[in-house]
């Protein structure tokens, strides 16, 4: 049985000149928003994880964009003779192999730490005891996510194909060399998905920052290369749909109009392994989060 | 826009909860009900202290019952969260920041606007003297700095009700000054704060109205010192010093209420069951007998007391807790 009580002081509230406040409060629906800046601004002042690869990704972009620079009046020289097109994609699609692999530091470094070192320090306890929805705070950490590792494997591609397009000799090379900008995009969208979703996915599943680093760096290094090697070898594409980094190269291949490989998964395949991996590893996030609000998380 | 207010209905509302984890309870069946004041939540550690708090703080749904404040579910509705300032036991801050970006994060995530919510963190900082480490490091913080820190978090959107979870630990005895100087100042300014601790003295400091809980269950709520009158079955002590114990003694042992007395040095414990009693017997024997007294108290006048009474002792009816009047 239960019995009614009641405690607290009943005595004179003294008027201590305090005002409830009546202005404007930051709508819910951005609230997410703040949860994205915090995610920068850790990222940004913790490691050196971060700004190192953000400086070579950006070391990437101006040499790339050098060696463009260079191809372009090389070119010229030789009078627009031989796939000018070809050579500038190339640099593109080599280029984002660099990208790549700064991203891939980005996301061993923040992404696979983010869930997981909430989980384990009890911050969970500071957000959901506020106004705050267990789906803001994964938007709010996914955007924060996707626009630091999307520095390097986005934008990366992204602003080298204005830049290539900006070298064009004239008006008419311009726009024969704008579908290079949305197919980077193409490529800068499903690298950074490939990488930052089921590196949060694992961390949230795994819950503890170590061990998910030690995961995810042993599945992109070690198991992606093997896996690789493996479908190559024995001519067994769909064995190769397992890499990621394998599933990102042909996808951007296909793009960039480079030659496949024999042993290659096809195109959709690839673009459909990186979808089913991303959708696993925001699942995977998604329900964490969920059951972990409510489950009264106070650290370990 | 503010949460809907519901005047009439009282801050904090516990009807009838429950909380397993798994096979192992949390608490039982408690049914409570907190207005305007501080109000401390005494219990050893895994009483449920914790787990009381963290279902008023919307973070545990509760197994059966509800918890509400102002009337609203708090597990369910987010609006109500925005009047709800905790400070958790746990660390959780994010050692990158410094304390002022810490708190203006917090600010903002209780829907304060980022304009203002720098300036209400660093005011909020202050107010509970971190003013000399504003911009620094959370890396670096003490234990106390941390607590301040998360006081300062709790408290910086101005909520209505604010849960502190275990506040006091770590911090030196000028910071526990500061706070408990805090948490009264506010109390008077009309919130209702919850304090949750295991050392008695720190809420002792803070408020005579507590919530003894021991087992998940309530064994006792309201002034600390009705509890104690509650409490018959324990007789009641009073300690005298004074020049000539025995002969004191002696003629107290003619009171029937009196049940037993002690000898210390030069003093003298006296158990009584009806304290009201041997306080209007003892200034008569000690004029009588021209006795020199050094000092009279009661040792049992204090949560300690009251504490260890209600939990060491098996209580005979769990369900019906003590209920101390106002």
């Amino acid at each position: 049985m239960s019995s009614e009580r009641t405690v607290g002081a009943t005595g004179t509230i003294h008027d201590q000149g305090y005002q409830r406040y009546e202005g404007v409060r930051l709508p819910r629906s951005r609230r997410f928003l703040v949860i994205t800046r915090n995610v920068l601004a850790t990222a940004w002042k913790a490691r050196w994880g971060v700004k190192l690869p953000l400086l070579g990704a950006v070391l990437t972009l101006v040499v790339s964009a050098g060696i463009m620079i260079v191809m372009g009046q090389i070119e010229s020289r030789m009078g627009g003779r031989g796939g000018r097109l070809l050579r500038a994609d190339t640099v593109l699609f080599i280029s984002y192999g660099f990208f790549s692999l700064f991203g891939i530091i980005l996301a061993a470094t923040v992404a696979t730490a983010a869930i997981a070192d909430d989980l384990k320090s009890g911050s969970f306890q500071f957000y959901f005891s506020r106004p705050l929805r267990p789906d803001d705070y994964v938007r709010g950490k996914l955007l924060g996510l996707f626009v630091l590792i999307g520095c390097s494997t986005f934008a990366g591609p992204v602003v080298l194909s204005i830049i290539r397009v900006c070298l064009a000799e004239d008006l008419g090379g311009a726009i024969k060399l704008l579908p290079i900008i949305p197919k980077a995009i193409l490529l800068g969208v499903a690298g950074t998905s490939a990488l930052v979703l089921p590196a949060i996915g694992l961390g949230a599943l795994l819950g503890k920052r170590v061990a998910a680093q030690a995961a995810f760096i042993v599945y992109w290094i070690v198991i992606s290369g093997f896996v690789s090697v493996v479908a190559h070898e024995l001519r067994l594409p769909l064995v190769g749909l397992l890499a990621l980094n394998s599933d990102v190269n042909v996808v951007g291949g296909y793009l960039f109009g480079m030659p496949s490989d024999s042993g290659s998964p096809e195109p959709w395949q690839a673009g459909l392994a990186i979808v089913v991996f991303s959708v696993a590893g925001y699942v995977a996030l998604r329900r964490r989060i969920r059951s972990s609000a409510t489950a009264g998380l106070g650290g370990v | 826009m503010n949460a809907p207010v519901r005047m009439a209905a009282p801050p904090i509302h516990i009807e009838a909860c429950s909380k397993w984890y798994g096979q192992v309870l949390g608490i039982q069946d408690i049914t409570l009900t907190v207005k305007q004041g501080v109000v401390g939540l005494l219990g050893p550690n895994g009483a449920g202290k914790t787990t009381l708090m963290k279902l008023l703080a919307g973070l545990l749904r509760p197994s059966r019952g509800r918890a509400l404040l102002f009337g609203l579910p708090v597990i369910d509705d987010l609006q109500v969260r925005r009047r709800l300032g905790y400070a958790p036991e746990h660390e959780g801050v994010y050692d990158e920041l410094t304390a002022r970006e810490f708190v203006t994060l917090m600010a903002e995530l209780s829907g304060v606007p980022r304009a203002r919510a720098r300036d209400q963190a660093s005011a909020a900082l202050v107010d509970i003297g971190l003013e000399n480490a504003i911009d620094r490091r959370l890396h670096g913080f003490s234990k106390g700095m941390r607590q301040r820190t998360k006081l300062a978090s709790a408290l910086v959107h101005d909520p209505d009700v604010i849960l502190l979870d275990e506040p006091l630990t770590g911090c030196d005895p000028v910071a526990r000054a500061n706070i408990i100087a805090r948490i009264r100042a506010l109390a008077a300014a009309g919130k209702t704060i919850v304090i949750s601790s295991h050392v008695l003295y720190e809420v002792e400091a803070l408020t005579q109205e507590i919530v003894l809980v021991h087992r998940g269950r309530v064994l006792a709520e309201g002034n600390v010192y009705r509890i104690r009158e509650l409490i018959d079955q324990h007789p009641h002590r009073v300690r005298i010093e004074c020049d000539r114990p025995r002969e004191l003694a002696a003629r107290v042992l003619g009171e029937e209420h009196v049940v037993r007395v002690q000898f210390e040095d030069g003093a003298v414990e006296i158990e009584t069951r009806s304290p009201d009693r041997l306080y209007d017997a003892i200034p008569r024997i000690v004029l009588d007998a021209g006795l020199a007294v050094r000092s009279l108290g009661s040792p049992d006048d204090n949560m300690q007391a009251v504490f260890d009474y209600l939990t060491t002792a098996t209580p005979s009816k769990p369900g019906k807790p003590q209920k101390g009047g106002k």
